[in-house]
């Protein structure tokens, strides 16, 4: 007979479950509420017991923490401490959460230990400024709240996941969603608070996402919704872009932030992108290295790589000066477009070379791949520009002015070259304007 | 005129007026009490952290007053921690989470901001397995909840 996890779980059956890995833990809330009205150190028998201490042996920290043992929960478990508890519920609780059971170990420990009873404790929490305080009978137990009283209950925070939720709210105020996922997969504690404090309706709501519909089953929460799109998301102002053919150059891209030396890159939007960097400009923005120049001078680079590499928008491609080439084998014809140009170009477009090398992947779009595989080798430029080229959306005027300013600067880099003797710089030039019209 | 505080295993501070008015608390508590020599108790904090505290509050007496800047991201601010601040929140985990609570109860904002700063910049730039190691954190999931988990919690940049 097979029952799946979560069915047993839900028919809470004593006997499938009980057979059940001990450190399967469940998330469902129901069974854990039952569990934690139910656990109380009456019911505790000895099977429970010696799971118990298992539990305790395996995680040094938690018996750490019994020791010093809470409070608020006890009281908790206490007033709802009742004689009504039956044996089978013992048993359900017994093959309850590991967490619960945890929890449960604390109190009784808390129980065993600490003979203050908790009502003195929170009547000092109510009024914490009586004019003299009473110093409470056992030096051990401090009671250490927050103004809301209900999250910390242990003598010594010691562990991040002792730290309230108020607080933990103001840590996650400092980081960025990827940097929140990234805690989620530290514990189970860590992943509630990733998911219930971080503002994540919030970036729902600003990236203009779908409606998160009880019908579709799709999204569970805000928080899946937002991670399915986080590549098309910007994590500074969360604004949604998504790439279309041609206009990748709005994607979010991978930035390392001067603000954020300690942690990875952040992906930003363009508007984002270039505000940054009006504020914080690339220091070296002339490294070949930065601007994916190979270090053979003069390399050429097809349209439709610029488009993928330098993310830049065919539109503003249209503005550079181009040559024409076609496919040896197929006749496909090509634009090629000198390299350090379109470097210069993007730079201009994104403010800068930040995210492009990271972003530095194969391809993503598959209307872009041409036939016969695209090796650069089998693209032979034309000697006299093709006879008949559609240019439907290429403006006349504009070509022409491309042109005359690839002129302009060939006789520029000329000058230079003849002083410089920096044949390099001649060969990257386009040594002849090619009249296109 | 000097103010006593007094911490949780009854030890006396005696600061000044305008140290201990960094505190929103005890500024509005001698405000609403008015002025007098009994001593202020401070039930949650013990002397350890209120030594640690009121050295921040010395350390700061004279800073105006924080104006609250809602338009900026708080996460652009994460890293502008003062010299000073820094080295005082070096010290070992233990003391730093029982500062940020104290500045919670005490109300100063700045040593609380300095705080979940720096918790923040712990945790930037480490990998899970990393922030449990110093965090002292057990992982509590089982293989197969640590899978689905990692496929939830999946920002573009692991892709």
């Amino acid at each position: 007979m097979v029952v799946t996890r979560s069915a047993a779980r839900r028919a809470s059956l004593p006997a499938q479950t009980s057979t059940q890995h001990p450190i399967v833990a469940s998330e469902d809330t129901t069974t854990s509420a039952t569990s934690q009205r139910v656990v109380t150190p009456g019911t505790k028998d000895a099977s429970a017991a010696t799971t118990l201490n298992k539990s305790t042996k395996r995680l040094p920290l938690a018996k750490r923490n019994s020791e010093n043992a809470t409070i608020l929960p006890a009281k908790r478990h206490r007033s709802k401490r009742t004689s009504e508890i039956g044996k089978s519920e013992g048993e359900r609780a017994e093959t309850s959460t590991k967490k619960r059971v945890k929890q449960a170990q604390k109190t009784s420990d808390s129980d065993d230990g600490n003979q203050t009873p908790p009502t003195k404790s929170t009547r000092k929490k109510t009024k914490p400024f009586d004019s003299t305080p009473e110093k409470s009978a056992n030096p051990e137990e401090k009671p250490r709240c927050t103004r809301k009283g209900k999250e910390t209950a242990s003598t010594m925070t010691q562990n991040i996941l002792g730290l309230p939720r108020e607080m933990w709210l103001h840590i996650f105020s400092f980081l960025y969603p990827s940097e929140v996922t990234k805690l989620a997969h530290v514990s189970k504690g860590l992943a509630r608070y990733v998911e219930e404090l971080f503002p994540w309706h919030h970036i729902h709501r600003a990236a203009k996402l779908p409606t998160l519909s009880p019908r579709s089953r799709k999204f569970r929460s805000h928080k899946a919704m937002v991670i399915s799109f986080s590549d098309v998301v910007c994590e500074q102002c969360f604004a949604f872009s998504c790439p279309t053919v041609g206009h990748s150059a709005v994607r979010p891209l991978p930035v390392r932030l001067v603000w954020n030396d300690h942690g990875k890159e952040i992906r930003l939007c363009q508007p984002c992108r270039r505000a940054y960097f009006e504020d914080h400009p690339d220091v070296d923005i002339a490294d070949p290295v930065k601007r994916m120049i190979p270090s053979r001078d003069g390399a050429k680079i097809l349209m439709r790589d610029a488009i993928l590499y330098y993310r830049m928008p065919a539109d503003s491609l249209y503005n550079i000066p181009f040559e024409t080439g076609y496919h040896r084998q197929y006749g496909t014809v090509y634009y090629l477009y000198d390299r350090s140009q379109v470097a210069d170009a993007a730079a201009c477009h994104h403010g800068g070379f930040i995210g492009l090398r990271e972003e530095f992947r194969p391809f993503k779009y598959p209307h872009f791949r041409c036939p016969g595989g695209t090796n650069k080798a089998n693209i032979i430029p034309h000697k006299y520009g093709p006879k008949k080229i559609v240019f439907d959306r290429i403006m006349k005027n504009e070509l022409d002015a491309a042109n005359k300013r690839a002129e302009n600067q060939i006789t520029v880099l000329l000058e230079v070259a003849s002083k410089d003797h920096a044949e390099a710089h001649v060969d990257t030039g386009l040594s002849t304007p090619t009249k296109l019209l | 005129m000097p103010i006593t505080l007094l911490s949780l295993d009854d030890v006396q501070f005696k600061v000044d007026k305008e140290v201990a008015e960094r505190s929103i608390l005890i500024k509005n508590m001698i405000e609403d009490v008015g002025e007098s020599d009994a001593p202020i108790p401070l039930p949650n904090v013990s002397s350890s952290v209120l030594k640690k505290v009121i050295e921040y509050c010395e350390h700061h007496r004279n800073d105006p007053v924080q104006t609250q800047d809602e338009t900026d991201d708080p996460r652009k601010r994460s890293n502008d921690i003062e010299e000073w601040d820094m080295k005082f929140m070096m010290v070992d985990q233990e003391m730093l989470f029982e500062i940020i609570l104290a500045a919670n109860y005490l109300d100063i904002k700045p040593l609380l901001d300095v705080g979940c700063k720096t918790v923040a910049n712990i945790i930037k730039g480490k990998t899970p397995e990393e922030i449990r190691k110093v965090f002292n954190i057990v992982n509590d999931f089982t293989p197969e909840e640590e899978a689905q988990i990692k496929k939830e919690n999946e920002w573009a940049e692991d892709r």
